[in-house]
């Protein structure tokens, strides 16, 4: 199973794939919109972390060239303002996570959900 | 001789009665009344004899009564010029007071020396370019600790010979104050969008850091590795929160959040924040019991932090910090002294601006005593900073104190 990591921040997307190791699957990373969409359609991923804020495209314009797929998404931004659960749903995701993440294990058990939903 | 001096004996009879008349008269005729017993013939006489005399007369009562309208109008004038509400002052070109209304100190002969005992012309004195152009000018001056915006129209004297100027000097100092006031409010405003950006901003780095701080210890057996971590992680924990306020305090003010809490043991809960910075050194900490306050805690902490993280910074390698808490009246007093480098005190009006730093780029935003100085008035206290370049600084925070 893959799951893309797509944030601009190294240390938020090494964070996030060395609490997911656990889940045993391929882990892509993207640094940016465009990169996101482009491993996205490689990849095929089961799960995927998109953060809103990114240079080039962002997380809901990646949402939009992506279209119609299998993914979890789970949305991720700092500006708690503008987004919330309902917005990341009405984007196409399925969770929204606000930054900064108290506790990443949480984090990795709500992915687990995720992914169970799927089977 | 003796008998001249008697108007009867120099004009001769057959004068009888000689009546006074009042010497104010709203239409100006004079008239001389004469009561006589005199024949056509000797009136005709008596009127040319008198003729010759009376132009004299007239010629004196015309003075006088001229003297009387002068008089008045310069009184007038007086009164105009004393009672304008700004002062005012005719001066020649090189800067002599030739009259000056009640604004001006007595005794001085120029304006610059009248207005602020100032030894030579004030910058942007606009007096030379009335001079050369002939035509009235107007620039700001600022002189005594107050700012006036001068206007000058130049004139000549009577005879022509002089040029002479009107100067009126228009107090600005409050509108210019207010004027600085809304800026400072702006830049506050800026302040508060750039914070919320800025803290955006950090909360990516922070919360990966963290992250990856807590898979990490969840992986490490127990022991030093393990112990370390648990530090950073908690150092990252406490940027949250920093950031967080940082955050409150962009929206538009500070949240009015309060709770009564007790002095020493909020400052006693942010110690253990700083126990590396605080270190190496001396320490010298009075916290009395009982004094409290009302402030939202979380606020208090980042102030407390600030100002103890901020003495521990300018010692160096050694030094002495002093914490007090302590009640003056009804009062409520912390105090963080150092041995540090001192301020300047060119700088120590500035210090409470924001962005003002004297540290190097990228060491410091300028926020942290802003921030703090806004807090403290927030809920109704106040900060006050005294230093000595060599001997160290001494912050003193005031605050209303909460009876039981």
């Amino acid at each position: 199973m893959t799951v893309l990591i797509a944030d601009d921040e190294t240390i938020v997307r090494l964070a996030l794939k060395r609490a997911l190791s656990v889940l045993n699957c391929t882990i892509i990373e993207a640094s940016n919109g465009e990169e996101a969409v482009e491993k996205w359609n490689q990849s095929n991923p089961a799960l995927v972390f998109l953060d809103v804020l990114m240079p080039g495209l962002t997380g809901p314009q990646v949402l939009s060239e992506i279209g119609q797929n299998n993914a979890k998404i789970i949305l991720m931004s700092a500006y708690t303002g503008e987004y919330d659960m309902e917005k990341a749903r009405s984007l196409g995701a399925n969770l929204f996570i606000a930054k900064p993440f108290e506790d990443i294990f949480s984090i990795v058990e709500k992915a687990k959900e995720l992914l169970h939903e799927s089977r | 001789m003796e008998d001249q001096k008697y108007l009867a004996n120099i004009i001769g009879r057959p004068l009888s009665i000689l009546l006074s008349i009042p010497l104010f008269s709203e239409n100006g005729d004079y008239v001389i009344y004469i009561e006589n017993q005199l024949s056509d013939e000797e009136l005709a006489e008596f009127f040319a004899f008198m003729g010759d005399r009376i132009s004299s007369l007239e010629m004196t009562l015309d003075r006088i009564v001229l003297d009387q309208e002068i008089n008045s109008a310069s009184y007038m004038w007086e009164s105009t010029f004393d009672g304008i509400d700004s002062p005012v002052a005719i001066v020649d070109k090189e800067y002599n007071i030739y009259r000056k209304n009640k604004f001006f100190n007595a005794n001085s002969k120029t304006c610059f020396q009248a207005l602020g005992d100032e030894t030579s012309k004030c910058n942007g004195c606009p007096l030379d370019q009335a001079y050369k152009t002939k035509k009235p000018a107007s620039n700001k001056i600022e002189v005594n600790e107050k700012k006036y915006i001068v206007h000058t129209y130049p004139f000549s004297d009577a005879s022509q010979s002089k040029q002479l100027f009107v100067n009126l000097y228009t107090d600005i100092t409050k509108s210019e104050n207010l004027h600085g006031q809304i800026i400072q409010n702006e830049k506050m405003s800026a302040v508060g969008n750039l914070a919320d950006h800025i803290a955006h901003e950090l909360n990516n780095p922070l919360t990966g850091i963290r992250s990856l701080a807590q898979v990490l210890i969840s992986e490490q057996e127990e022991g030093q590795l393990k112990e370390d971590l648990i530090e950073i992680e908690k150092a990252t924990e406490r940027s949250q929160l920093i950031i967080n306020n940082l955050i409150e305090f962009s929206k538009a003010g500070i949240s009015h959040k309060a709770e009564t809490i007790d002095l020493a043991e909020l400052v006693a809960k942010t110690i253990p924040f700083l126990k590396s910075v605080m270190g190496q050194f001396e320490r010298n900490i009075e916290l009395a019991e009982g004094v409290k306050i009302k402030i939202d805690p979380q606020l208090g902490q980042q102030v407390i932090f600030n100002l103890i993280n901020n003495a521990c910074q300018s010692m160096g390698d050694s030094g002495i910090l002093t914490l007090q808490v302590y009640s003056n009246q009804n009062i409520a007093c912390f105090k963080v002294k150092d041995t540090g480098a001192g301020i300047p005190t060119k700088n120590l009006k500035s210090i409470f601006e924001p962005f003002f730093t004297t540290k190097k780029e990228g060491e410091g935003t300028g926020l942290g005593l802003s921030v703090c100085k806004n807090i403290i008035t927030t809920y109704g206290g106040k900060i006050e900073v005294a230093s000595q370049v060599g001997n160290g600084t001494e912050f003193t925070i005031q605050m209303p104190m909460v009876s039981e």
